[in-house]
């Protein structure tokens, strides 16, 4: 039951909908923008969210792209998470959004949902935080413009208001030559939010980067987390146990974990994910 | 016939699976109006004022009704519950206003708008806090409430409602006698019936005074009877129907919606008003499972013969206390669990806390206290090196010992557990209990649990049943009893066939309950239904078997005493080619000539419980229920000794069900038993905050037991004695498998983590903590 009246509008292409948004703000209106929409049903439930007006994107093709477009691949925002495994363009994308929620769910949650949800999970940005080719195609007053997800994030990612994302893309080459793990650990059931989710991926050179949500109220990476992980002098246990105690944030206590917990668990996966990349090569 | 012990599917399975059952949401009356409750967002604050005008604007909205529009206190027991808060409120989620507008929505948006100025309360968030010197009052008038059903004992100016104790032998000498003592705490949180279908009543009062009621209830009958006793009115003018009802565990037994939507009509001249509750406000603003702290002290002889139990249970019964001096009583008269304790004193208490209020949940009490028993059995097996399964069987009670409250056990009124136990063995290809190593950090053990329950009923719980012929022989069954899931009109219609000897699919059930044609049945709720309805429908057989006899005795022109029945005739017992078709005596007996004698034929039937009394206050002595239904648990779990993540693999029982009556629907009732059981145990619990504020009031982070999740093999089995005063010999059955698996599950990860887990749910994380949470 959404006690509240809702205005609905589904624009045909990119440049609509980012004029729409702006009419809607001039008529004291707030809009907000519209993927698989699992989010703004269940918040409304509790008259939480301050909106009145949704934009679906679903109805622009720019946002359905889902392929690799010259070197790169290009993943549209609007993309379900079960076309994404199903299609499983990188695999390490796949791994990681396929423990969102439920399968049902996953049919209704898009990639640009997940990325710019109000949880703090966002599980979908982990694999591109561990890249350094993740680029943002984003729909701005003055066009589409690129921006590199490094520009953008900052503990989210930050666009204008009224922007929105149209496809996020990364590296072919810089893809394929990450060895991954995504290990999604929760409080005790297959399907829950995580205490942790860790993306994990080693370079060809050799270096190990960990992507983390869950821990805290934002996803993360840490360089100073990366060069312990990365310093193959010393077993995996140890690497993890020194990269647990040198987050640079404090692990989020709640519902479904104390924080100390979260520290054993964030520990005892790190070092698995370790010892099974390092198996791999 | 063979009805009686073969599998048939439900009567309502072919509308249910094709989306065609009707629940009480689908009746629909044109030009309903809706009502949504507004719930309090503080856990204890005092109601300073309230602001309405802005909710009463909205258009749509034709009333805004609060706690100073009613005066009426409710309550099963204690009359402590105000429909909608007076003065303050209690716990989180507590109704402190109801909008009754023309939709949903705007009902909705008008709830929102409704302002309340609070004055906060220190907040009484645990059992620890209510009962501290000086703590802080739930109830100020504690004690001074009025009583509906007693016996309950609150103690004035404090936080306990209820008191209730049981005393058999000399628990302290007994614990002299021992050569070894265990003492176990254990603590469990509330938990949520999550019933598939939230709870919903729709009211209207028509022009003549008569009130109809449509409700998700288990007791129509005292929806029907509270309603006319809280608003002065005559019983007959209240019409409750209660159509199919998706799920209830208890949790329907409870009135709280009924009285809203009769209060939401009243306040728009009689027009139908429909309540439902969203799921959040199912969770947190009507009422839960309890929650309880335990200590439990077994005391035996070296050879493990127990000699003595000392008990306090502490319940946490939330913001009111509804049905939890009943369940108080339950758990005192079944303190012991299935075993013979000559020695025995317990203490219960009632707890108020600014927490949701309480109501029965499957198992009525037992769950929880089952917990507690067989957590400390299990210890003193560990302590004695003895298999827990061998000090089970050695201590089960059996025919000629007396109950806790000195209830005597015969071979008809108690279940064997020696018997269940040896089936166990086999089942689950018992080792023992003994840790088995099965891969790097992993290890498989077996744990088990044993259970017992009566009904904790009324002594004077009536049922009833009518059975009308139709023309061509067949009938109809009315029966009081609920349809919930168990298969409880199936059930009333197999034993029906039976007697009448006529095909299943020739007896027709009314499916709804309507109080104004529906025989009187006390509530469904205890497991009784078989045994209840069983009976009522037993004598409405026989009298309608009689009446068959007689009316075709005029027509065959021979004594009643000469005919016999089968295959829907009457005939000559010495010359069956002598006969008459049912169907020729349904309506009346039709002579050639065309006059007729007889009429319609209809069976009657009534039951009432009989040889229960009450508690005394004293001793605590009495006689609780008809029979004790018994029965062995155990699981097979997988456990890794690193991340102290587990699998359960295996989860097994064996109960004596007297007699199966339906096999395929019993095995269902008791792996959905299990099920429920472990979820409870493993996952489930109501999470509140410092300020008492309901965490978890959503699916997404109040966690069941997803498909998926569930063992990879659940085993059944049976064991048939038959209780000889029940239909057939059938034993309650439906509430029990929920009993001692959770028990079962802690006994194994306590063997398998090597650390006693005392705590629900079993987490992880919780055995982690009791390992002392090393990193």
């Amino acid at each position: 039951m959404m006690p509240n009246p809702l205005h609905y509008y589904r624009p045909d292409t990119i440049t609509e909908a980012r004029d729409l948004f702006e009419q809607l703000q001039r008529a004291n209106q707030r809009p907000t923008y519209y993927g698989g929409g699992t989010e703004i049903l269940t918040r409304s439930r509790l008259n939480d969210g301050d909106f009145d007006a949704v934009i679906d994107l679903k109805g622009i093709p720019e946002l359905h792209v889902h392929e690799q477009d010259g070197s790169r691949l290009r993943f549209g925002s609007v993309l379900r998470l079960t076309e994404l495994a199903d299609r499983d363009l990188w695999p390490f994308l796949t791994a990681t959004v396929d423990r969102i929620a439920d399968h049902t769910t996953r049919g209704q949650i898009t990639l640009g949902g997940n990325l710019f949800s109000t949880l703090p999970y966002k599980e979908a940005l982990l694999p591109f935080l561990v890249s350094d080719s993740a680029d943002l195609t984003v729909a701005t007053p003055d066009g589409v413009k690129q921006r590199r997800l490094a520009d953008v994030f900052d503990e989210e990612l930050r666009l204008d208001p009224g922007d929105f994302l149209i496809s996020v893309t990364v590296d072919g080459q810089e893809a394929k030559a990450l060895a991954f793990k995504s290990f999604k650990m929760t409080r005790q059931d297959w399907i829950d939010y995580p205490l942790v989710t860790i993306g994990t991926a080693r370079r060809e050179d050799g270096s190990i980067r960990a992507a983390f949500s869950g821990w805290s109220s934002f996803p993360f990476t840490s360089s100073r987390v990366n060069k312990i992980l990365s310093n193959t002098q010393k077993p995996p246990e140890e690497r993890a146990r020194e990269a647990v105690a040198a987050m640079p944030f404090h692990a989020v206590d709640d519902i479904h974990g104390s924080s100390e917990y979260r520290q054993f668990v964030t520990q005892y996966t790190l070092a698995r994910m370790l010892k099974e990349l390092e198996a791999q090569s | 016939m063979t009805i009686i012990g073969t599998s048939v599917p439900r009567k309502e399975a072919p509308n249910k699976v094709t989306g065609r059952a009707r629940y009480t949401d689908d009746i629909n009356v044109p030009g309903t109006l809706n009502a949504v409750i507004v719930p309090a967002n503080k856990a204890h604050a005092k109601i300073v004022s309230m602001e309405t005008e802005a909710a009463k604007n909205v258009p749509g909205v034709k009333a805004v009704i609060t706690g100073q529009d009613v005066s009426v206190l409710c309550g099963d027991v204690t009359e402590d519950r105000p429909p909608l808060a007076r003065d303050k409120v209690r716990y989180s989620g507590e109704p402190v206003a109801l909008v009754v507008a023309r939709d949903e929505m705007a009902a909705h948006r008008a709830a929102s708008l409704v302002k309340v100025h609070w004055q906060d309360l220190p907040v009484v968030n645990t059992i620890r806090d209510a009962l501290r010197d000086n703590a802080p009052l739930v109830h100020e008038k504690n004690g001074e409430y009025a009583v509906a059903t007693p016996p309950v004992y609150p103690k004035k100016r404090s936080n306990i409602a209820d008191e209730a104790n049981v005393t058999k032998g000399d628990a302290d000498q007994g614990m002299k006698n021992s050569d070894v003592k265990v003492h176990v705490r254990v603590s469990l949180p509330q938990i949520d019936h999550a019933a598939m279908e939230p709870r919903i009543a729709k009211a209207e009062i028509l022009a003549d005074g008569r009130v109809l009621l449509h409700a998700s209830t288990q007791a129509p009958f005292e929806v029907q009877k509270l309603i006319a006793k809280y608003f002065k009115l005559n019983p007959g003018q209240v019409i409750v129907t209660a159509p199919l009802v998706g799920g209830a565990f208890g949790g329907k037994a409870a009135v709280q919606l009924e009285i809203l939507a009769y209060l939401a009509s009243k306040a728009v001249g009689g027009q139908m008003v429909r309540i439902v509750n969203a799921r959040e406000g199912d969770m947190s603003t009507s009422p839960l499972g309890m929650g309880l702290e335990a200590e439990v002290t077994l005391g035996a002889t070296r050879d493990g013969h127990l000699q003595a139990a000392q008990m306090r249970f502490y319940m946490d019964i939330g913001a009111y206390t509804d049905s939890a001096p009943r369940i108080a009583r339950a758990i005192a008269a079944q303190c012991t669990g299935p075993y013979r304790i000559a020695n025995v004193h317990t203490d219960v208490f009632c707890v108020y806390t600014n927490h949701t209020y309480t109501t029965a949940f499957r198992g009525f009490g037992h769950m929880p206290m089952t917990f507690a028993i067989e957590r400390a059995m299990d210890e003193l097996a560990h302590t004695l090196h003895m298999d827990p399964l061998d000090l089970r069987e050695m201590n089960a009670i059996r025919p000629n010992d007396v109950t806790p409250t000195k209830a005597r056990l015969t071979r008809s009124n108690l279940g064997d557990l020696p018997q269940c136990i040896e089936k166990m063995r086999p089942l689950i290809d018992w080792n023992g209990g003994k840790v088995q190593s099965v891969g790097a950090h992993r290890v498989r053990v077996q744990g088990v649990a044993a259970f017992w329950k009566t009904s904790s009923s009324p002594p004077n719980a009536v049922s009833g049943a009518l059975v009308t012929m139709n023309s061509d022989g067949s009938v109809n069954l009315s029966t009081g009893a609920v349809e919930f899931g168990p298969g409880t009109k199936t059930t009333a219609a197999q034993i029906l066939a039976e007697k009448l000897r006529i095909p299943l699919d020739r007896v027709y059930v009314h499916e709804d309950v309507n109080t104004q044609v529906d025989p009187e049945h006390w509530k469904t709720v205890a497991s009784l239904s078989t045994y209840m309805v069983g009976r009522a429908v037993v004598d409405a057989a026989n009298d309608l078997i009689g009446q068959l006899k007689s009316l075709a005795a005029a027509v065959l022109r021979c004594s009643p005493d000469d005919l016999d029945y089968g295959e829907e005739k009457i005939f000559v017992r010495d010359d069956p080619s002598i006969s008459i078709k049912f169907s020729d005596l349904a309506l009346g007996y039709k002579y050639k000539e065309g006059d007729s004698i007889g009429g319609q034929l209809m069976g009657r039937g009534r039951f009432i419980i009989r040889h229960l009394n009450l508690l005394d206050e004293e001793t605590g002595h009495g006689r609780p229920g008809p029979a004790w239904t018994v029965g062995i648990q155990a699981v097979e779990v997988e456990y890794d000794e690193e991340t102290h993540q587990y699998r359960i693999l295996k989860a097994a029982t064996v109960l004596d069900a007297g007699r199966v009556i339906n096999p395929a629907v019993a095995a269902g009732q008791v792996m959905g038993g299990m099920n429920m059981g472990l979820g409870v145990a493993s996952r489930e619990g109501v999470h509140y905050d410092a300020q008492g504020q309901f965490l978890n009031q959503q699916f997404r982070s109040y966690k069941v037991m997803r498909m998926g999740e569930q063992p990879q093999q659940y085993l059944v089995e049976f064991v048939e004695n038959p209780q000889l005063d029940s239909p057939f010999g059938a034993r309650p059955i439906g509430e029990h498998a929920v009993l001692a698996i959770g028990a079962a599950l802690a006994n194994a990860l306590s063997r398998a983590a090597d650390v006693s887990l005392n705590t629900l749910p079993i987490t992880p994380e919780q055995i982690w903590r009791e390992r002392g949470a090393r990193l």
